[in-house]
């Protein structure tokens, strides 16, 4: 049977609410605050209301009387707060008896077990140490401030404010931007005339993130069905997608995968590896032009309206124009992926056609008019 | 007000109680405006810290917040003067808003930007994380006229009349998604906000005359394409070869049928766009509602079956 914990004895604070200015009433507080221990273990009376919330001195008695129940289990955030609080407040080791004989909190083992998962959920460092001696195999904790806190970070003033600027113009879909200017203590800059939009809330970036930083092997399972084994060299964000690039262990060559195909979790192990000097993440990713093939692989020419010309000249270069005629440009584009050619050609839709090879133009012919039987 | 997580409230007041502590008092007001919280929310979370402290658990050992005419101080605290060294999640993020940013900033504040970012801990310092965005030269000329509300005269393509027309604009506001640029604008043709593509724009002229800051419409908060309650949604079975659309496009919905296939709803800009999309799609993809839309593939494959007669 799961004990419920009982709330601690708390002193009574008896601030004098007529303190006629802060700094007095602030000095008033710490005087009148005994410092008399009380045995917390088993004691449950009323819970004596601390001064928050704390009206003007008129309604001084309205404010002293029991606020909450004592018979009501602590609400989980505070129970959070006081373990942060007594596991790093020192450098002791503490077992969870120790832990509970402190707090009153955890007459139930598994309501800590939860407690912890989530402070370390948090990103909080709590090192567990099994003891020996007459407490042989028994598991004893502490919170090292120093690898919980934020360091005091030195930015000079123009960094502070393109921080701040660059948190304005960059909206980003997860709360963890907003958690980190806040941690930073970066006021909120007033939005940018220039803006980006950028998607990047899946949680496998930041783990994926990590691995590329401590340099360790990830497995993951990839769309298709496949199990990859994969040294993580870098992420790329680019047309919208987020990708993963590195070393695949299997295919033993450079591959990339699209983030959101991978499925799942990733698995970060402990096998270690080397980045090699200056890897070029972008390059390792081929774009939508360079999917349609090999630029010295077979080329279709496609005449273009001179409407639509100025994007095509975009992705495939001044090069790619191998005629101007009158409305129109003749370009030479790679088509040795069949499909992703005829996905970019149809793109165009009535603004282009595929003039040559024959075998090419037939395909586009094909596909239409299946389509149009349809 | 739905029910916070634990693990939320916890992390907030490690972010609020050292921000307080460094100014010792502040309005409530203006401190619920700073972490986004209503007063009540405020006031019940500051509440919940008071009980917190080590042992003995005497008032000295406790978090004190005093509240009063409107007014929150702290009293200087012994724990929970830092906040919490940022998450992987959140080193990530910053790393990525800081590449992000480096696209749409001047030269200057992008130096700043970088060693700011290499002065925080950990991953967000030499973590491989490479943003790319689209560039466009008329980029800088479009925020000068934007931010002196600069009335432009551009000649913009239309592919769903295939038509290009020369009209004035005033734009306000200009974003990338990773693939284009758009500008938020007036448009004086309309006499309302619109969005254009940059790469759409075939021409662009200063005319030397400016708007009114008060003549300006309204633009959405945040950038993005917003489709009204009323736009028009379609609803398409995919089947695996035409699986890429459910990825490409944002979706309403995405439902699993058998063998692979996915039945998705998505907003549709106009007919055009559709088509498009369709004839790319091929009979991997079927236009399940409305079905006004259910000949549109046909119709589109005729029309560009027609240039191969």
């Amino acid at each position: 049977m799961p004990q419920k914990p009982a709330r601690r004895v708390w002193q009574s604070s008896p601030v004098s609410a007529k303190k006629a200015t802060k700094k007095t009433a602030k000095k008033v507080a710490k005087k009148a605050a005994p410092k008399k221990a009380v045995k917390p273990k088993g004691a449950v009376k009323k819970a004596a209301k601390k001064p928050v919330a704390k009206k003007p001195a008129a309604k001084k008695s309205a404010a002293k009387k029991p606020a909450k129940k004592t018979d009501k289990p602590m609400e989980q955030a505070e129970r959070l707060l006081n373990l942060l609080a007594l596991l790093s407040h020192d450098s002791n080791y503490r077992t969870l008896e120790e832990i509970h004989f402190a707090t009153n909190m955890y007459g139930d083992r598994s309501l800590f077990e939860r407690d912890k998962a989530i402070l370390r959920e948090m990103g909080v460092p709590i090192d567990s140490k099994v003891l020996g001696g007459s407490q042989a195999g028994v598991s004893s904790y502490r919170i090292d401030r120093r690898e919980m806190e934020l360091a005091n970070i030195d930015f000079t003033a123009d960094e502070r404010r393109a921080l701040q600027l660059a948190l304005a113009a960059v909206h980003v879909d997860s709360m963890w931007a907003e958690r980190a200017r806040m941690k930073l203590n970066l006021p909120e800059a007033k939005p940018t005339v220039a803006q980006v939009n950028l998607p990047a809330s899946s949680k496998l970036l930041p783990a994926l993130a990590e691995a590329a930083t401590r340099m360790v092997r990830v497995q993951f399972d990839y769309a298709g069905g496949s199990r990859r084994s994969l040294q993580p060299y870098g992420l790329l964000s680019r047309g919208g997608y987020w990708y993963v690039v590195g070393n695949d262990l299997d295919r033993k060559a450079i591959r990339s995968f699209r983030v959101d195909r991978i499925v799942g979790d990733v698995k970060l192990t402990n096998d270690s590896f080397v980045r090699p000097d200056n890897f070029d993440v972008e390059a390792a990713v081929a774009t939508d032009a360079e999917m349609l093939g090999d630029a010295n692989g077979s080329v279709a020419h496609v005449l273009v309206s001179a409407k639509l010309a100025p994007s095509v000249v975009r992705d495939f270069g001044e090069n790619c124009v191998v005629e101007k005629r009158e409305d129109a440009v003749v370009v030479a584009v790679p088509c040795a992926n069949r499909s992703a050619f005829r996905s970019w050609a149809l793109g165009l839709v009535a603004g282009a056609e595929v003039l040559s090879p024959p075998e090419v133009r037939q395909d586009i012919i094909d596909w239409l008019d299946k389509m149009a039987g349809a | 007000m739905a029910k916070r997580k634990s693990s939320d409230r916890v992390q907030g007041l490690l972010v609020m109680l050292p921000w307080l502590f460094e100014r010792e008092v502040v309005s409530i007001d203006e401190m619920a405006a700073t972490f986004g919280l209503d007063r009540e929310t405020l006031l019940s979370d500051l509440n919940l810290s008071t009980f917190c402290g080590t042992p003995p658990y005497t008032p000295d050992e406790l978090v004190e917040i005093f509240i009063e005419d409107d007014e929150v101080w702290i009293r200087e605290p012994r724990i929970f003067t830092r906040p919490l060294r940022l998450t992987v999640e959140e080193a990530f993020t910053l790393k990525a808003v800081g590449e992000a940013a480096l696209a749409v900033m001047g030269t200057g504040t992008s130096s700043a930007l970088a060693s700011a970012l290499a002065k925080l801990p950990d991953l967000a310092d030499d973590a491989p994380v490479v943003v790319r965005q689209p560039r466009d030269p008329k980029l800088a000329e479009l925020e000068d006229c934007a931010a002196s509300h600069e009335i432009l005269t551009i000649d913009y393509y239309t592919p769903l009349t295939d038509k290009s027309t020369s009209r004035d604009i005033v734009p306000m506001r200009l974003w990338v998604d990773g693939e284009h640029w758009y500008c938020d604008a007036l448009d004086f043709l309309s006499g309302e906000h619109r969005l254009f593509r940059l790469d759409r724009m075939k021409s662009m002229k200063r005319t030397g005359r400016y708007a009114e800051a008060s003549a300006l419409p309204a633009i959405p908060d945040e950038p993005g394409f917003n489709w009204s309650a009323d736009s028009e949604v379609v609803t398409l079975h995919l089947k695996p070869a035409a699986r890429w659309v459910a990825e490409r496009y944002p979706t309403l919905s995405v439902k699993p049928l058998s063998a692979g296939s996915v039945e998705v709803k998505l907003h549709v800009a106009n007919e055009a766009w559709l088509g498009r999309l369709l004839v790319r799609a091929g009979n991997d993809a079927k236009v399940v509602a409305p079905s006004k839309y259910a000949t549109l593939a046909g119709r589109t494959a005729r029309q560009i079956r027609a240039r191969y007669a």
